[in-house]
């Protein structure tokens, strides 16, 4: 019975208990830590993914709209465009391609063309069509977009700031993060 | 008996502690899974977007590489096609896109693409009423629908604007409504394709241009719009700026020349292509030309009845309208102030005839070949020709198309060796109105030392030459005359519906 007594006595010194309290609070705190860190990584990655699907649908939408342009131009942070007016618009929403006809030597569809234009504002990206806006990207603060002018071609470049650095991205990470789409017009300009 | 029941309490609550971290575990794990497999999804099903749209364009380039073989190979062309009728059923037609609606399948461009799917194109050809030009040249329409299996299940994946965008097939066709049998997207392109004509630039040389004069200018107007001509006549203040010269070769000499267009060679700038002395060049200069050239054939027509067999002494053939009136000679030999007349109708409605003359042409002093108002002539020469002195005549209110000179391919020699080049030689011309396409042939055309010539039309050569003060003024209309040597698309649109 002592021997036993002796034992239980040595498990539970004050030095033994303030060591594996000191070991479990440097541990503990190495796991919250890492915890953080892990967390911050995560919402990170998901922000740059995120973002990578933004950018392929926004640069999507631009280059199906630009392969079809009639006139484009990119002056004050806007790409504007027209396209044939190829639909024919029925009273119930229905809608159905017009005969083309020729007039001057051109392929004409309708006689007003429909315009298009894709800008940031706030936070959004917008495809605007004939007045009426269509959110692209929403909580996009940190996106930014411009555009280059190639005569038959359009080159639309579209970046990001990544979060993975604990003092913020710097001009090269945003750089790093650029997508671009060349669209080569594939009707002759009319502008 | 203490011990034991400790040690199997403790037991329990490590198992149930490891269980409940396994399940922790499982969910993030699951949790992480779910999210990759997402954006597996979406990328995979842009992927296949954009590959329907490379089966859609394909499909265009299919049906547009058949309406090419259409002009080389008739017999050739649209094999494996099927024309549909106006119910949309398959009939058992020859396919004739300019008759019905012509539609194929390609297999040719089954591929296997992003997660093993395919990728293939349906394709639609047809020649609406309202694709008729004012020249009465018939445009295409071909519409394309790009079809790409999508990878992942039946399940959606991204954003709302996501799909609005990319409207993928899952479990129906959207356009048709039709069940599919494995999930798939689909784009259409409508491609509106035109003729080309045999004369599209001013001046071409396919083995040269040379140009001695930097007195000659090139430039161009249309004869069919008020706002680049005069009555369809050309005016310098309405001038414009397609006055394009252009040869296959790597050298092309410009003389300085007054080029009010570009002047382009083939091959690369950096690896010898040159444009020599261009500086009055105003569209600048361009590398990488290359223009199919056409065969030419002399038509197999039947002449007239009662048409003289050669010309020397002048006479008078009668156009018609409608279908053109043929006429074969061995030769034209005309000299001094006799003229081959060819008649139209007497209020100056369109008519229309053919010459073919398998021998020379030789026009000298006042001698000229006569065109009546609202004549269209289309002559193939076999032979050379020479023309000095007044040569054609082609009066207002005619336009550079009614009057087209071909230079007729020649057989290759006993020996199985190539024909020696023919010879077009236009001299002392004042006014010449009309467009001359002879890619075998040397084609020279001699202006006046002092006094301007002016010319209204486009030369297509073997070689070309000018010399002397002349103007070259190309008409735009001519762009969609003369025998049709190519297609291509001049409307290009996605139906996103």
């Amino acid at each position: 019975m002592r021997r036993s007594f002796r034992t239980w006595q040595a498990g539970i010194t004050l030095v033994e208990v303030m060591i594996a309290g000191a070991t479990s609070s440097v541990l503990a705190g190495g796991m919250l830590l890492a915890l953080n860190t892990v967390q911050r990584s995560f919402r990170a990655s998901e922000h740059y993914v995120n973002r990578q699907t933004e950018q392929l649908r926004v640069t999507d939408y631009m280059a199906l709209d630009l392969r079809r342009a009639l006139t484009v131009t990119t002056v004050d942070e806007r790409l504007r465009m027209t396209i044939p007016e190829y639909y024919h618009i029925a009273n119930d929403g229905q809608k159905t391609p017009r005969e083309p006809t020729i007039s001057r030597g051109q392929v004409d569809y309708g006689s007003a063309p429909i315009s298009i234009a894709y800008y940031k504002e706030g936070d959004k990206i917008y495809r605007e069509e004939a007045g009426t806006r269509l959110t692209l990207a929403e909580d996009v603060e940190d996106m930014a977009i411009d555009y280059e002018d190639l005569d038959d071609v359009i080159e639309v470049r579209v970046n990001f700031s990544p979060k993975y650095q604990f003092s913020g991205a710097t001009a090269g990470d945003r750089a790093a993060t650029t997508a671009y789409t060349r669209v080569l017009l594939r009707n002759k300009r009319r502008n | 008996m203490q011990t034991p029941f400790l040690r199997a309490r403790q037991s329990g609550t490590a198992l149930l502690l490891t269980l409940m971290i396994g399940i922790v575990l499982a969910a993030v794990a699951g949790t992480g899974f779910r999210v990759l497999q997402n954006r597996y999804r979406v990328v995979h099903q842009a992927a296949s977007w954009q590959e329907a749209l490379l089966s859609a364009e394909g499909g265009v380039d299919i049906a547009l590489n058949q309406m090419r073989l259409s002009l080389t190979d008739p017999t050739a062309a649209w094999a494996g096609w099927n024309t549909i009728d106006e119910n949309g059923e398959t009939t058992g037609a020859s396919p004739n896109p300019t008759a019905s609606t012509i539609k194929f399948s390609s297999t040719e461009l089954f591929r296997t693409g992003e997660g093993g799917t395919q990728s293939y194109a349906k394709i639609q050809v047809d020649a609406p009423p309202s694709l008729r030009d004012e020249a009465g040249e018939q445009w295409y329409r071909i519409r394309s629908t790009g079809v790409s299996q999508v990878p992942g299940g039946t399940e959606v994946a991204g954003d709302k604007a996501d799909l609005r965008l990319r409207k993928l097939d899952l479990l129906t066709d959207h356009r048709t409504q039709e069940a599919v049998s494995s999930p798939q997207v689909t784009r259409v392109i409508e491609a509106i394709v035109k003729p080309v004509g045999t004369f599209r630039l001013t001046l071409m040389g396919v083995k040269s241009i040379n140009l001695n004069n930097h007195n000659i200018r090139t430039d161009s107007f249309d004869s069919r719009y008020e706002d680049k001509s005069t009555n369809g006549q050309y005016v310098l203040s309405k001038a414009q700026e397609n006055g394009h010269i252009a040869t296959n070769a790597k050298m092309l000499y410009a003389g300085g020349a007054q080029i009010h267009g570009t002047a382009s060679v083939g091959g690369v700038f950096t690896e010898g292509s040159e444009v020599l002395k261009s500086d009055k060049v105003t569209g600048g200069i361009r590398d990488q030309f290359y223009q199919e050239i056409l065969p030419v054939q002399a038509p197999n027509v039947t002449p007239e009845i009662g048409s003289p067999d050669r010309i020397s002494t002048g006479t008078i053939i009668d156009a018609s309208a409608g279908s053109p009136a043929n006429f074969v000679f061995s030769s034209v030999r005309l000299s001094n102030d006799e003229v081959l007349r060819v008649k139209g109708a007497a209020d100056g409605t369109k008519t229309y005839a053919q010459i073919i003359v398998t021998g020379d042409v030789s026009l000298s002093g006042k001698s000229a070949i006569a065109l009546d108002p609202g004549v269209f002539v289309r002559v193939f020469v076999k032979g050379d020709t020479d023309i000095t002195g007044q040569g054609f005549t082609n009066p207002m209110p005619n336009r550079a198309t009614n009057f087209q000179y071909y230079g007729v391919d020649r057989p290759p020699l006993s020996d199985g060796s190539e024909a020696p080049p023919g010879r077009i030689k236009i001299a002392g011309n004042g006014a010449f109105t009309g467009a001359v396409y002879a890619p075998n042939y040397d084609v020279e055309i001699k202006g006046g030392g002092n006094d301007n010539s002016d010319i209204v039309g486009s030369f297509t050569g073997r070689t070309v030459s000018l010399t002397g003060v002349q103007q070259v003024h190309y008409d735009e209309a001519l762009a969609d005359g003369g025998l049709i040597a190519d297609y291509k698309v001049v409307s290009w649109f996605e139906d996103d519906r």
